[in-house]
C-alpha cells in the first residue's frame, strides 16, 4: 500500500476497509482479515493496524467475536455508506465549491457535465 | 534461571567447531595416518620388527604436530573482521567457549588420534609381516610411553590455543617466536639466578669446589626452570587464553 | 525490558562516541534508532550485544547487567549486523550448527522464511550474494525468537521488492513480547513499521519519543496561513513544515522532516514535548 504523506496511516487503513465494504468485497456479517493479516498486507506496525480496528469498532462498522476474529457489522454497509456520504458532503463538496468560485464555474456548467458523464 | 555453566552449550559449540573445521580435521588426520604408516613401515624395514620406542616416537611426533595444526584452525572466526560479531554474539559464556575449544583440541583430538594410531599401527604391522616377514609385535602399540606422550601434549597444547587466539596472522610463526622468546627468557633467568645465588662463593675462579657447586646448582635450577616452564605453558596459558577471550571486543 | 543509564564509550584515542546515553526499551515496540553516519548507532547496538564494553554506565536486560558478554543476555537477543560474513556452509548446516544455541529457535519458521525469500536449505552460503546472505541472517534472527531483535541497517543490500518483503515479515513477527530496535539512516524504508524513535547526534540522545506522542503534539504538512508558528520548514518551494498541532487534525508523522528538525531545532521540539508531558 502506498501511503499518502499527510493522512495518518491508521486512517488510510480505515479507508481501505471502507472501500472493501463499499464495493461489497466484504459483505455484512462476513469475517474480515485479522489485525496481523492487515498489518502484513499493508506493511505497518501491528499497533497501527490495531488503531484502525479500534476506530472502526467504535464506529460500529466492524465487531469482534471473541476468539474468532473480526466481522463486518450487520448494517456495516449502510454505516459506511452513511460515513462516506457525510465525508463527501462535508469535505469534498466544500472544496469543489471553493474551486468553482475561484475558477468561475457555474452550477449549470457542472450540471451539464454531470449529465453528459452519466450518459456515457 | 540461566546456569553459569551449561554443558549443552559446550557440546553445541564443539559440534559447531567440528563442522566448521571438518576439512582441516579430515586433511590432518589423513596426512597423519599416512605419515605414521610410512614411519612404522620404515622402522620395520631395518630390524624386521616394530618396537614400542619406535612406534611411540613416531606416534608422539605426529600427534603433537597434528594437534597443534588443529588447534591453530580454531578461533578463526574471532579474527575475521566480518564474522566475529556473529561469533561473539552466540549465546555462550567465555568459560564455556574455552572449555569447548580445549575439549575439542586436547581431549577429543587425543581420543581420535589414539584410535587412529592403534589402527594404523596394526595395519603397518600386518603390512610388515605380510610383505617382509617382520615380527608380529602388536604389544609395541601399548606402552607406558603413551601416557607420557598424552601428558606432554596436554601440557604444551595450550600454547597453540593461546597463539591461535592472540595472533591475527602468521599465527604459527608468531607462536613459535613466542615460545623461543619465552625459552630464552627462562634461560636468561636461570643464568642470572645462578649468578646471583653464587656470587659470594667465587664460583667463577675455577677449582674442584667450583665445579661441584656449579653442577649441583645447574641440576637444581634446571629442574626449577623446567617445572616453571611447564606450569607457564600449560594451565596458565589456558587461563590467559580464557581472559583474552573474555576481554575480546570486536 | 532494556534499561541504559549514563553510558559512555569511546574508541581508543578517539573522542566520545557515546556521551552519557540513557534510554529504555520496552516490549511491544519497534524502535527506530536514527542518526547521521558515525553518530554511534552501531556502537550502541554493539554494546547492547556485548561486542564492545562500555567505559562506564549501566545496561540491564530484564534487570540483570548485560554489559559484559554473558550467555544469559545473549540468549535474549539477536543482532543482525550491518556488515557480516556467514560461515561457508549450506543454509541447512548453518541452521543446524547455530540454531541449537537458542532455546526458542523454530526450524519451521526459519525454513518458511527461507522459502519466502526464494532460497533453499541446500544452497551454499558462500555462493549467495550479500543481499541473499542478509536474508538468511534475517530469517535466522527471526527464527531464534529472542525477545530482543537488534538490526543495524537491515534494508541495506536489499532490492526494492525485498524491502517490501522485509516490512511484511517484520509486521508479521512484531508482537507485545518482542522488542525490536532498528538502526537506519534510510528512514523511508521503515517509517510504517517504527512506532518509537530515538535520535543520536553528537554522541548524545537528542530525541526519544513515541510516534503517538509526536503526532499528538505536532502537525506535519504545508501550513495554510502564514500566521502559524512554524517550528521547522524545509527549504524550497512548497516546503513541508512542522507546527505545534494545537486543534488541528492529526497528520502522519513525516520521519525525514522530524529527523531534520530534531537536528536543528532540538530544544524547541523537546520543550514542547516536555511541557505537555503531564497530560
Amino acid at each position: 500500500m502506498d501511503f499518502d504523506n499527510s493522512k495518518p496511516i491508521y486512517l488510510q487503513i480505515v479507508d481501505f476497509f471502507y472501500e472493501n465494504i463499499l464495493v461489497r468485497r466484504w459483505q455484512d456479517e462476513e469475517r474480515i482479515p485479522s489485525v496481523r493479516e492487515v498489518a502484513v498486507m499493508v506493511e505497518v506496525n501491528p499497533n497501527t493496524a490495531i488503531r484502525a480496528f479500534n476506530h472502526l469498532q467504535e464506529l460500529e462498522v466492524i465487531y469482534n467475536k471473541r476468539g474468532i476474529g473480526y466481522f463486518v457489522s450487520k448494517d456495516g454497509y449502510a454505516k459506511v455508506l452513511d460515513i462516506k456520504r457525510n465525508e463527501f458532503k462535508e469535505q469534498t463538496l466544500p472544496d469543489v465549491f471553493k474551486q468553482m468560485r475561484l475558477l468561475d464555474v457555474t452550477f449549470e456548467e457542472v450540471k451539464n457535465l454531470y449529465d453528459q458523464h452519466e450518459k456515457e | 534461571m540461566t546456569k553459569g555453566f551449561d554443558i549443552h552449550r559446550v557440546i553445541n559449540h564443539i559440534k559447531r567447531d567440528v563442522v566448521l573445521v571438518k576439512s582441516t580435521i579430515g586433511t590432518t588426520l589423513l596426512v597423519s595416518a599416512g605419515l605414521l604408516f610410512m614411519l612404522c613401515v620404515l622402522a620395520q624395514l631395518w630390524d624386521k620388527k616394530l618396537d614400542s620406542d619406535e612406534f611411540m616416537g613416531a606416534f608422539s611426533l605426529i600427534y603433537f604436530i597434528s594437534g597443534s595444526v588443529l588447534s591453530f584452525s580454531f578461533f578463526r572466526e574471532a579474527h575475521h573482521a566480518k564474522a566475529n560479531s556473529l561469533y561473539f554474539t552466540l549465546p555462550i559464556s567465555s568459560f564455556e567457549r574455552i572449555s569447548a575449544v580445549w575439549l575439542a583440541t586436547a581431549v577429543l583430538h587425543t581420543f581420535v588420534f589414539s584410535i587412529m594410531g592403534i589402527l594404523v599401527g596394526c595395519m603397518s604391522i600386518f603390512f610388515g609381516s605380510l610383505f617382509f616377514g617382520a615380527d608380529f609385535t602388536l604389544s609395541a602399540l601399548f606402552s607406558m610411553g603413551y601416557w607420557q606422550a598424552v601428558a606432554v601434549y596436554l601440557t604444551i597444547q595450550p600454547v597453540s590455543l593461546f597463539g591461535a587466539l592472540t595472533f591475527k596472522s602468521n599465527r604459527i610463526g608468531k607462536t613459535l617466536l613466542f615460545i623461543v622468546l619465552t625459552v630464552l627468557g627462562f634461560a636468561l633467568f636461570n643464568i642470572m639466578t645462578y649468578g646471583l645465588l653464587n656470587y659470594g662463593y667465587d664460583v667463577f675462579d675455577g677449582g674442584p669446589l667450583r665445579n661441584q657447586a656449579m653442577e649441583k646448582t645447574e641440576s637444581d635450577l634446571s629442574i626449577l626452570g623446567k617445572s616453571l616452564f611447564v606450569i607457564i605453558s600449560g594451565p596458565i596459558l589456558l587461563i590467559v587464553t580464557y581472559f583474552k577471550l573474555v576481554e575480546r571486543e570486536v | 525490558m532494556i534499561s541504559i543509564k549514563s553510558l559512555y564509550y569511546h574508541y581508543p584515542k578517539s573522542s566520545m562516541v557515546l556521551n552519557d546515553i540513557s534510554a529504555n526499551f520496552e516490549r511491544g515496540n519497534i524502535y527506530g534508532l536514527f542518526g547521521k553516519n558515525g553518530e554511534g548507532k552501531s556502537t550502541l547496538l554493539k554494546i547492547m550485544s556485548g561486542l564492545l564494553y562500555a567505559k562506564s554506565g549501566e545496561y540491564t536486560v530484564d534487570h540483570k547487567s548485560g554489559l559484559h558478554r554473558n550467555a544469559r543476555t545473549l540468549q535474549r537477543l539477536f543482532l543482525v549486523p550491518e556488515d557480516f560474513e556467514l560461515s561457508a556452509v549450506t543454509i541447512a548446516t548453518y541452521q543446524k550448527i547455530n540454531g541449537r544455541f537458542y532455546p526458542n529457535f523454530s526450524k519451521k519458521q526459519f525454513y518458511d522464511l527461507i522459502a519466502e525469500f526464494k532460497l533453499a536449505p541446500q544452497h551454499h552460503i558462500a555462493r549467495l550474494s550479500f543481499g541473499q546472505k542478509k536474508k538468511v541472517l534475517i530469517a535466522f534472527g527471526i527464527a531464534t525468537n529472542t525477545p530482543i531483535l537488534l538490526m543495524d541497517e537491515p534494508t541495506n543490500g536489499l532490492d526494492i521488492p525485498s524491502k517490501s518483503q522485509f516490512r511484511k515479515i517484520m509486521a508479521s513477527i512484531a508482537d507485545e513480547n518482542k522488542c525490536i530496535i532498528i538502526s537506519t539512516h534510510q528512514v523511508r524504508d521503515l517509517h510504517s513499521l517504527i512506532n518509537h524513535i530515538l535520535v543520536l547526534d553528537e554522541a548524545k540522545v537528542v530525541f526519544d519519543a513515541s510516534l503517538a506522542k509526536v503526532s499528538t503534539e505536532f502537525w506535519f504538512g504545508k501550513p495554510k496561513s502564514t500566521e502559524d508558528s512554524i517550528i521547522y520548514t524545509e527549504a524550497g518551494f512548497g516546503g513541508k513544515s512542522i507546527l505545534p498541532r494545537g486543534n488541528k487534525e492529526e497528520t502522519e508523522v513525516d520521519l525525514e522532516l522530524l529527523f531534520s528538525a530534531v537536528l536543528t531545532q532540538n530544544t524547541v521540539i523537546n520543550t514542547i514535548l516536555k511541557t505537555n508531558d503531564h497530560d
